[in-house]
């Protein structure tokens, strides 16, 4: 990927298309998790594929050119929660039903009970969570990844999973909160 | 049914419950989008921080070799020009190349210029907008939506802005040169805003429309892309002034919308002239649209009946105009299933589409009464306190005309 990276740091717009092509999906899914709407992910996704264009000659290490990029896309999901803004099309809410397969693992008043609880998450809180559960980054690439101390990063995991396993308990114990977004 | 009662499983489960793979359409348009947008040029001055020790000499001759080069280009456009004079200006020195150049950095932006009456072409009465783009190395005039007198600055004197045509179009022939003085100034309304005004005075000008067109004081646009500063939102009447903490924005506009963005720091500017509500806000798409008498009453009382909010008023000025802070913290109901929240939508605007609030968020925002229109101002961004939201509406000025 270095000689890509290279290719499109030099203004090689299709080199740059490669490597739209190998990482948007990855980028897509985690912009949809973290934001929950498809929209939004997608103008973030957008977002930061152009700002990573126009910005690439200034990309130090072409080998690290995905994590430059996975940061460029939480500021755009960051700016894109915040924006709440749908002029292109009616609202649309990512499906309730998920891959085949997944109602017999995933209770619908599961489902419900995570939305919910994701949703009172705030969206740094959120991704926190989904790069390290759903990307599997360790706690210090995340903190990386956000620009943010390491202990910040481990605060507001703790924060998020703890929400999310008491939203799945019956008793849902009392959670003191981190912070809110205005 | 199998369910898997360990809280950390299902949770990983609900997780991978979201689409994988980015839409198409998505791809498309960066693909398409990227065939516009320059990149930033790759900066030469951390070679020389990276090895302090070493003989500086060489790197200053590379850059320097470096620099002629880019500033050399070729000169490719040969018809030569007939300069036209604009009436008491300073007499032109003989113009000794047509070397491709770059506008100086505190050109690139966006400027404001009313056309006026006598303008040609343009419309009576309307604004203009004089682009120099981020990298400045194009100039174009937009004139009722219109890009004209596309043109490239050339070398010219410390204090000038030349230009030379690069389309044969409006009234100009390719390669027809401009050259002008330039000069900033203050529109003296808050201390600091010197850059606010640019006039650029015609030296002379082989194309003539456009010399009517560039010979004027010109005001820095905030409702376009920019680095932030004092500038004039003319998206819609009333215009405003208000100056920008530095940054890069970036900026979307809707019919009496404004919203600008920056990544680093992550701020938002939302700017909506007479806002109107939903009759369904619950639904997907909000229902029917409920008009708003344009007062700070009719909204605030709007917003109270949305489900789940709680609206805290708290009185201020805004440009010595009675204005009010709203603070509302919401809570999740069972009658907003999705829990999202169709708040409000520009009045003016066509089809659908408006803001919206996750429940149990908290919204903040500004309204102000201006010349029997209501003006809603937002601040966002991670960190935002209420003295920074008005430390920077402080500097907020309605105008109906731009300043001289």
């Amino acid at each position: 990927m270095r000689t890509v990276v290279e290719q499109a740091m030099r203004g090689d717009r299709e080199a740059f298309g490669i490597l739209v092509d190998q990482t948007s999906d990855r980028m897509y899914a985690i912009a949809t998790r973290i934001l929950r709407d498809a929209d939004l992910a997608e103008d973030a996704l957008q977002g930061a594929l152009i700002t990573a264009w126009r910005e690439l000659p200034r990309l130090r290490d072409p080998d690290r050119f995905e994590p430059w990029l996975r940061r460029l896309l939480v500021h755009a999901c960051y700016a894109e929660a915040r924006r709440r803004r749908t002029w292109a099309g009616n609202v649309r809410v990512l499906p309730i039903d998920g891959p085949a397969g997944s109602d017999d693992y995933l209770a619908v008043a599961d489902r419900d009970a995570l939305d919910r609880a994701f949703r009172r998450l705030t969206i740094e809180q959120r991704a926190v969570f989904v790069l390290h559960h759903h990307i599997g980054l360790p706690l210090v690439e995340v903190a990386e990844s956000l620009g943010v101390p390491a202990g910040t990063a481990r605060s507001r995991l703790h924060y998020a999973t703890r929400m999310l396993r008491a939203a799945l308990t019956a008793d849902m114990a009392p959670v003191i909160p981190e912070g809110r977004m205005a | 049914m199998t369910a898997n009662r360990n809280p950390d499983g299902r949770i990983r489960a609900w997780l991978d419950l979201m689409p994988d793979e980015a839409p198409d359409r998505a791809i498309a348009n960066v693909l398409q989008a990227i065939e516009r947008t320059p990149q930033v040029r790759r900066p030469l001055v951390p070679a020389i921080r990276r090895f302090p020790r070493m003989n500086r000499l060489p790197l200053a001759a590379a850059a320097a070799v470096t620099i002629v080069a880019v500033l050399a280009g070729v000169a490719i456009f040969s018809r030569p020009s007939s300069p036209v004079g604009g009436p008491s200006t300073p007499s032109p020195s003989p113009v000794s190349s047509t070397t491709l150049a770059f506008a100086p950095d505190a050109l690139r932006a966006t400027w404001l210029g009313d056309a006026g009456p006598s303008a040609s072409p343009g419309a009576a009465g309307s604004l203009i907008r004089l682009v120099i783009n981020s990298t400045g190395d194009a100039v174009s005039i937009l004139n009722a939506g219109s890009e004209t007198f596309a043109s490239r600055p050339v070398a010219g004197a410390f204090d000038e802005f030349d230009i030379i045509s690069t389309a044969s179009a409006d009234g100009c022939q390719i390669g027809d040169l401009g050259r002008y003085r330039f000069a900033f100034g203050t529109d003296g309304a808050v201390p600091g805003s010197v850059g606010t005004l640019l006039s650029l005075t015609v030296v002379s000008d082989g194309c003539a429309t456009r010399m009517a067109m560039l010979n004027r004081t010109w005001v820095h646009a905030i409702d376009a892309t920019s680095r932030g500063g004092r500038g004039v939102a003319a998206v819609f009447a009333p215009m405003f002034l208000i100056t920008l903490p530095a940054a890069a924005y970036t900026s979307e506009v809707g019919t009496d919308s404004l919203t600008l963005t920056s990544g680093t720091p992550d701020r938002t500017l939302i700017a909506v002239r007479n806002p109107i509500g939903w009759s369904d806000p619950c639904s997907d798409t909000g229902g029917a649209r409920r008009p708003l008498a344009p007062t700070i009453a009719a909204f605030t009382a709007y917003m109270g009946t949305l489900p789940g909010f709680t609206v805290q008023s708290s009185g201020l000025q805004i440009d010595g105009r009675p204005a009010v802070r709203l603070t509302i913290p919401t809570v999740l109901t069972a009658d907003c299933p999705t829990h999202r929240v169709n708040e409000w939508t520009a009045g003016a605007s066509v089809g659908p589409g408006g803001w919206l609030l996750n429940q149990g968020d908290t919204d903040v925002l500004y309204l102000v009464e201006v010349n029997g229109n209501l003006v809603l101002l937002q601040w966002l961004g991670t960190g935002v306190t209420s003295t920074e939201e008005q430390a920077l509406l402080a500097t907020v000025r309605f105008t109906e005309a731009l300043p001289q």
